[in-house]
């Protein structure tokens, strides 16, 4: 025979997995793989590392936010800076209780990320701290309930405050 | 009597309008945002409204609300329009996938039928002027 029957059915081979590959990618369902939303702190040059260590009472520094959504939808998102101890940190299902002091807010499409310089103040800290967590909450909005919800997902920054 | 009720109804009007003013950002952008998620599901490019939303948030913590307001008026509007069209959008993309459900099943036993013909063909094309002589040496 002209053309090898052993080469041919290699080459049927090769085309049937290739057409099962190519209906498991059209039919697959993107919303269908893993969902979650991610934050990021980053320096003033919106860059990993180079963080401020040291700050006075009341200034205000320059970071910024980096805020990721894999949710498979449009994210209507808030981050909430509030200023605590290493007693008072977040944990991933509730939220630190000191009070908010500002707040950021965004929509992002699935799969995008958003980079925001932000200026935040170091409030004064009580007579005996020095030793300050800057923290930053992600929230994400519930369009069914109209309201927000803790994702889970929070930084810090520690800062000593001089006097 | 005329005055007093003249009044009253300019109070009224005031406080309703502070009402409106005083309206938060998340009863704007959040029933927009579950409207984009509804267009998104039904395949409808939504992209340039969300960064539309995004903009229209950083507006409006900027103190720009009277912008903030105009960008999400505009949203608004093209999300209404975009909601007429979403059933037809959808019924297009389940049309597209089947096609190419339909082009990928079909492919390997279309393979297997016409493969061998064609290279029949091209083989045949290729020795077209070739001569077969009984007998001859292979030199």
């Amino acid at each position: 025979m002209l053309l090898d029957d052993e080469v041919f059915a290699v080459l049927t081979a090769i085309v049937i997995i290739a057409s099962v590959l190519g209906i498991a990618m059209v039919v697959r369902d993107e919303l269908a793989g893993e969902r979650f939303t991610a934050i990021g702190l980053l320096n003033e040059d919106c860059r990993i590392g180079d963080y401020p260590r040291y700050a006075y009472p009341n200034q205000t520094l320059r970071l910024c936010l980096y805020v990721y959504n894999h949710m498979g939808e449009p994210v209507y998102w808030k981050v909430s800076y509030k200023l605590g101890d290493n007693t008072t940190l977040p944990t991933t299902n509730t939220t630190s209780p000191r009070p908010v002091i500002a707040e950021w807010r965004g929509v992002l499409d699935h799969g995008l990320n958003s980079t925001r310089i932000i200026e935040v103040t170091v409030l004064e800290p009580p007579a005996n701290a020095t030793r300050v967590a800057l923290i930053f909450e992600l929230y994400t909005y519930n369009t069914l309930e109209n309201r927000w919800e803790y994702t889970g997902r929070w930084v810090h920054l520690y800062i000593t405050v001089e006097r | 009597m005329l005055l007093t009720l003249l009044t009253l109804l300019l109070a009224l009007a005031a406080l309703q309008g502070s009402l409106v003013a005083a309206e938060s950002i998340d009863d704007v952008v959040g029933p927009l945002v579950r409207d984009l998620e509804e267009l998104r599901r039904s395949r409808v490019d939504v992209s340039g409204l969300v960064a539309s939303l995004d903009e229209a948030t950083r507006l409006w913590e900027s103190g720009d609300v009277e912008g903030a307001l105009v960008v999400l008026n505009a949203t608004k509007a093209e999300v209404e329009a975009l909601k007429a069209e979403a059933p037809r959008v959808y019924v297009l993309y389940i049309a597209r996938v089947a096609l190419t459900v339909l082009i990928l099943l079909l492919a390997p036993p279309a393979f297997y039928t016409l493969f061998p013909r064609l290279y029949l063909r091209l083989w045949l094309s290729y020795r077209r002027g070739w001569v077969v002589v009984k007998g001859a040496s292979r030199r």
